[in-house]
């Protein structure tokens, strides 16, 4: 069942690629519109690395857009200084990115909940700060003139790329470790499961993610400007909202959220200024009446869909 | 121009920004002691302060003291505006929704601010002449002088209220226990709206003196600010008054001696790196007792 | 409400949106995007040009519009910031089709746009953008009013020459193009007139504390500071030099040019100078009439960023006029000979490079008036 439902999905993905490439091809999908897409793609991979941090292993975490900095220059410095192939660049991003995800984990476990959030976006704005005084990448005026690599094909692939990887490591054993160090790390400690070593895991493979996801931004943008909007805290807090909103350890509520919330902004382009009176309302709403997100916890799957559907005819039967 | 002079001078420029940082870091610490949340949104009360005044100065054409006490009215019931609802409901809530909630705040009055005082820099009514004061060989300016004087005025006042009078004993016994207060008969709730007032008001002090220091007002210039006073309010100490003090002072000057030394690019990272530091090796601050976790 | 059910609508509303028809019906209009700073640090600037462009297109619109076809403006508010500007390029080349885009207003958005639009091969010509770089990115890309390397070397000259300042310190913002830019061509060209630069100091975009720098300055006692940055922040630096002490001449550059100049500066920038595209003064027909007609429109005196926003609004007609259509390759043809327009900031001749030929002015502030000191050619005219 399981091998089925896999091919099933990887099909529907497919088709999905296919049908956005025909849209373009027919001239119904303008190239403005596919540049949302993979907007929209490369944010569900900076969610999705998220959650993985903040929602599965419950590390308050909202200095993400570090990582995301520090593999766009990464990536962008190698493609234009080294003209290295593109690929290379964002797999040297990520890595990089999750050294950086290493080095901020080790010094920052010690520190709990509010503490440990005020700390990782201490470590963000450190890392923009030194982007800002590296004049290799551009220094204080920006990185400009990065060549645009980034297509919607290579930007869907990674996304789905990360959302199978995180999906697996969420449901193997590291997961459920991570799970109950979020649940009760001292109970989970006395049961031998060692908490400092998977926080660390969830922050280097969330920032390696971040780090792949901030190579294919620099290269959609063309050009990074080190500020707190691009790559400083509006843009971790962006993030964050996103995942809170989309819920807390969902990872369907993360790619929703994230697809979502990149394209209302730019239908609502004439009502921008509402718009971030209306996020923060919809934030502060959320988190009174259901504080783990939309979706938190629920996925949605093939056996769900097929189950509701199920049960709708069922309830039709009997009405 | 000798070395001496120059760091005497850079230290004034110091204190003067450091005691900005103190007013705003007070409001933290106060929060923070009382119910253990780090209210993001209060570097915006700072803010609205700064424009509370600007109309006061402007619209309702009052003088300086006058305007300075309506700003702080005005933000005080903001802040407990904000606690009412944004904050209570969340009583007993998780820290991530609470922190997240904060954040919120904050974004909301930030994009209502634009909204409705719009988003340009708005020059600060100079509500007093210039002056300039020779002490021997370094000189402080009127508005400097201004700014020590009203936050070691406020700071006083704080530590008479929190000291001498039933309201502040109140407030100490809310934040050293919650329910053995509310077992005492402590109205918990209204302690705590007292708290948000009194540190609202405090920031709302701090604007608008800056808003006159440095001529400029904008609906984002909390941002920074509020982070910046945080740290300093960790630093000294979080959910201890004097330590606000204190971490104020000191990240003020330490901020002078960054940029002066090094390079103004620096400037936001001496914040965050003091507080890491302090984070790491020194975690309840430099008033604050060594302690470990308790499980 | 159901997860699932969330969810669906959520996955429908996506697709609608992304199948949405672009555009509308439209009738035989040109259409011109206008990248603008309506908010953010520079919005006077930003409103000054909106106001003035359109003004310029009512005008032509007025008129029987270019060849019988009105021009409709779609303007866009980039809010002083980079990646918002590149998004609005992004909207007005990819959804809106516009034939060619006015604006941005100052360096740092012209240097995200630009890239953009020649890649798409679209031209861009910005009224008021003064850094180098801009017209190097290539040659769709125009501009309406000098470069800084040029501004910067008048002030100097101006310095050295006039006012006989052998020595000057700096104080510029190093995270934006149009300070660093003004910064270089100042320095050099001070130096090369005999002149020493005794002290530099450094700010970032955004800062709002210049205390420690200014204080290292006064320490310093320079016969001159040069500050070359937008009336944002130039106001609170002139404030707060004064007050910390420094009793240099000051120097300025076109930035300075905004109503709420005197307010932010506290009324300290009496006295001090700077390098502008037009003044109020300028004995010249066509100058007087914007001046007069821009005042009763809009309730106030118009500033250099409105001249120069009208007069691209004149280059650009020139060429669309002389292109005879909306092809790019025309129009950027057109736009790079546009010759002799006689425009409210002097006469304009577009250079093979894409940057005019043109006048500069230098003002002194005196009696909270700009007046007019001074009025240098360029070379090679």
């Amino acid at each position: 069942m399981n091998k089925l439902s896999s091919l099933i999905k990887g099909i529907i993905l497919l088709l999905a690629y296919l049908v956005v490439q025909l849209l373009e091809r027919q001239g119904v999908l303008l190239p403005y519109h596919v540049q949302i897409l993979s907007l929209c793609c490369i944010n569900v991979i900076l969610v999705v690395s998220l959650n993985l941090i903040n929602g599965f292993t419950g590390q308050f975490s909202i200095g993400h857009a570090g990582f995301l900095a520090i593999g766009a220059y990464a990536s962008a410095y190698l493609t234009v200084v080294w003209q290295a192939p593109f690929l290379f660049a964002i797999i040297c991003g990520g890595v990089l990115a999750g050294i950086a995800g290493l080095a901020v984990g080790l010094p920052a476990l010690r520190l709990r909940g509010d503490y440990l959030a005020i700390a990782t976006l201490g470590f963000g704005e450190i890392i923009r700060v030194i982007i800002l005084n590296t004049d290799a990448v551009g220094g204080a005026r920006g990185f400009s003139g990065i060549p645009k690599y980034t297509t919607f094909g290579l930007a869907y692939l990674m996304a789905i790329l990360t959302v199978v990887v995180i999906r697996n490591f969420v449901t193997s054993d590291y997961g459920r470790a991570c799970l109950a160090v979020r649940e009760d790390e001292i109970a989970a400690e006395s049961l031998g499961v060692n908490s400092t070593y998977f926080k660390v895991l969830a922050f280097t493979i969330g920032a390696f993610f971040a780090g792949t996801a901030g190579a294919l931004f620099s290269h959609y943008l063309q050009y990074m400007a080190p500020t707190p909007n691009q790559i400083g805290f509006v843009k971790s807090i962006d993030i964050l909202i996103m995942l809170v909103l989309g819920g807390l350890g969902s990872i369907t509520g993360s790619i929703v959220a994230a697809i979502t919330l990149t394209i209302i902004p730019e239908l609502l382009r004439g009502f921008a200024e509402y718009r971030m009176i209306i996020y923060p309302i919809l934030l502060i709403i959320v988190m009174i009446y259901r504080p783990a997100g939309l979706l938190a916890g629920n996925e949605l799957s093939l056996s769900g869909i097929t189950q509701f559907v199920k049960g709708a005819r069922a309830h039709g039967n009997h009405t | 121009m000798a070395w001496h002079i120059m760091a005497l001078q850079q230290l004034i420029n110091g204190l003067a920004l450091g005691s900005v940082y103190a007013l705003i870091a007070l409001g933290y610490t106060m929060v923070y002691g009382i119910i253990k949340l780090i209210n993001f949104a209060h570097g915006d009360i700072y803010m609205l302060g700064a424009y509370f005044g600007f109309y006061a100065i402007t619209v309702l054409k009052l003088s300086l003291v006058p305007a300075v006490l309506t700003s702080m009215a005005g933000a005080a019931l903001v802040g407990v505006l904000l606690e009412r609802i944004a904050y209570r409901p969340l009583r007993n809530s998780p820290r991530i929704a609470v922190l997240i909630t904060a954040i919120g705040a904050s974004l909301l009055l930030q994009s209502t601010a634009q909204l409705v005082f719009g988003a340009s820099f708005k020059p600060f009514p100079q509500a007093i002449p210039f002056r300039r004061i020779q002490l021997g060989p370094v000189f402080i300016t009127n508005r400097q002088l201004l700014i020590f004087g009203v936050a070691v005025l406020l700071m006083v006042i704080l530590h008479i209220i929190v000291h001498y009078t039933k309201l502040g004993k109140a407030m100490r016994a809310v934040s050293m226990d919650k329910e053995a207060a509310l077992l005492m008969g402590i109205n918990v709730d209204r302690i705590i709206s007292a708290t948000f007032a009194m540190g609202s008001a405090l920031a709302a002090a701090a604007g608008i003196l800056v808003g006159m220091y440095y001529n400029r007002i904008d609906p984002y210039m909390g941002m920074m600010p509020g982070l910046k006073a945080f740290v300093a309010a960790v630093l000294g100490g979080i959910g201890i008054v004097p330590g606000a003090v204190v971490g104020g002072l000191l990240m003020g000057v330490a901020e002078n001696v960054v940029v002066t030394i090094g390079s103004s690019t620096l400037r936001d990272a001496v914040a965050f790196a003091i507080l890491i530091v302090v984070l790491l090796f020194r975690p309840n601050g430099l008033l604050g007792k060594k302690g470990i976790e308790k499980v | 409400m159901s997860h699932v059910k969330l969810k669906t609508m959520f996955i429908c509303l996506m697709l609608v949106v992304a199948l949405a028809v672009p555009g509308f019906a439209q009738e035989d209009v040109i259409k011109i995007g206008l990248i603008t700073s309506l908010t953010g640090s520079v919005a006077t600037y930003g409103q000054s040009v909106r106001n003035a462009v359109t003004m310029g297109v009512d005008d032509i619109n007025a008129a029987g519009g270019i060849n019988g076809r009105k021009i409709s403006l779609v303007i866009l508010d980039d809010k002083g910031d980079a990646t918002e500007a590149a998004q609005a390029a992004r909207r007005l080349i990819d959804r809106e089709n516009v034939a060619m885009i006015l604006g941005p207003v100052i360096t740092p958005c012209v240097m995200a746009v630009a890239p953009i639009a020649q890649a798409a091969g679209l031209p861009m010509l910005t009224p008021t953008g003064t850094g180098d770089q801009i017209t190097s990115i290539g040659d769709y890309i125009f501009r309406g009013a000098y470069k800084d390397s040029f501004q910067g070397r008048i002030m100097a000259q101006f310095a050295a020459e006039n006012l006989g300042i052998k020595e000057a310190a700096i104080i510029y913002d190093v995270a934006n193009d149009y300070s660093v830019g003004l910064r270089n061509a100042f320095k050099a060209t001070f130096e090369e007139l005999g002149g020493k630069i005794i002290a530099e100091e450094s700010y970032s975009t955004g800062d709002t504390d210049f205390s420690a720098q200014l204080t290292s300055l006064a320490m310093r006692n320079p016969e001159s500071l040069f500050i070359p940055d937008y009336y944002s922040t130039a106001g609170p630096i002139l404030m707060q030099a004064r007050l910390l002490g420094l009793d240099s001449v000051m120097l300025g550059v076109d930035g300075w040019d905004s109503p709420d100049l005197s307010a932010l500066a506290g009324g300290f920038e009496e006295g001090g100078y700077i390098v502008n595209h037009y003044s109020a003064d300028v004995d010249s027909e066509v100058t007087q009439n914007f001046i007069a007609r821009y005042t009763e429109k809009f309730g106030q005196a118009p500033d250099a960023l409105a001249a120069l926003g009208y007069d691209g609004v004149l280059i650009m007609a020139s060429a669309l006029e002389a292109a005879g259509s909306t092809d790019p390759e025309a129009l950027k043809h057109a736009l790079g000979t546009v010759g002799d327009i006689d425009a409210a900031t002097g006469v304009i001749n577009m250079d093979p490079e894409g940057t005019p030929i043109k006048s500069a002015v230098i003002l002194r502030i005196t009696g909270g008036k700009w007046e007019l000191v001074d009025r240098i050619d360029p070379i090679g005219r």
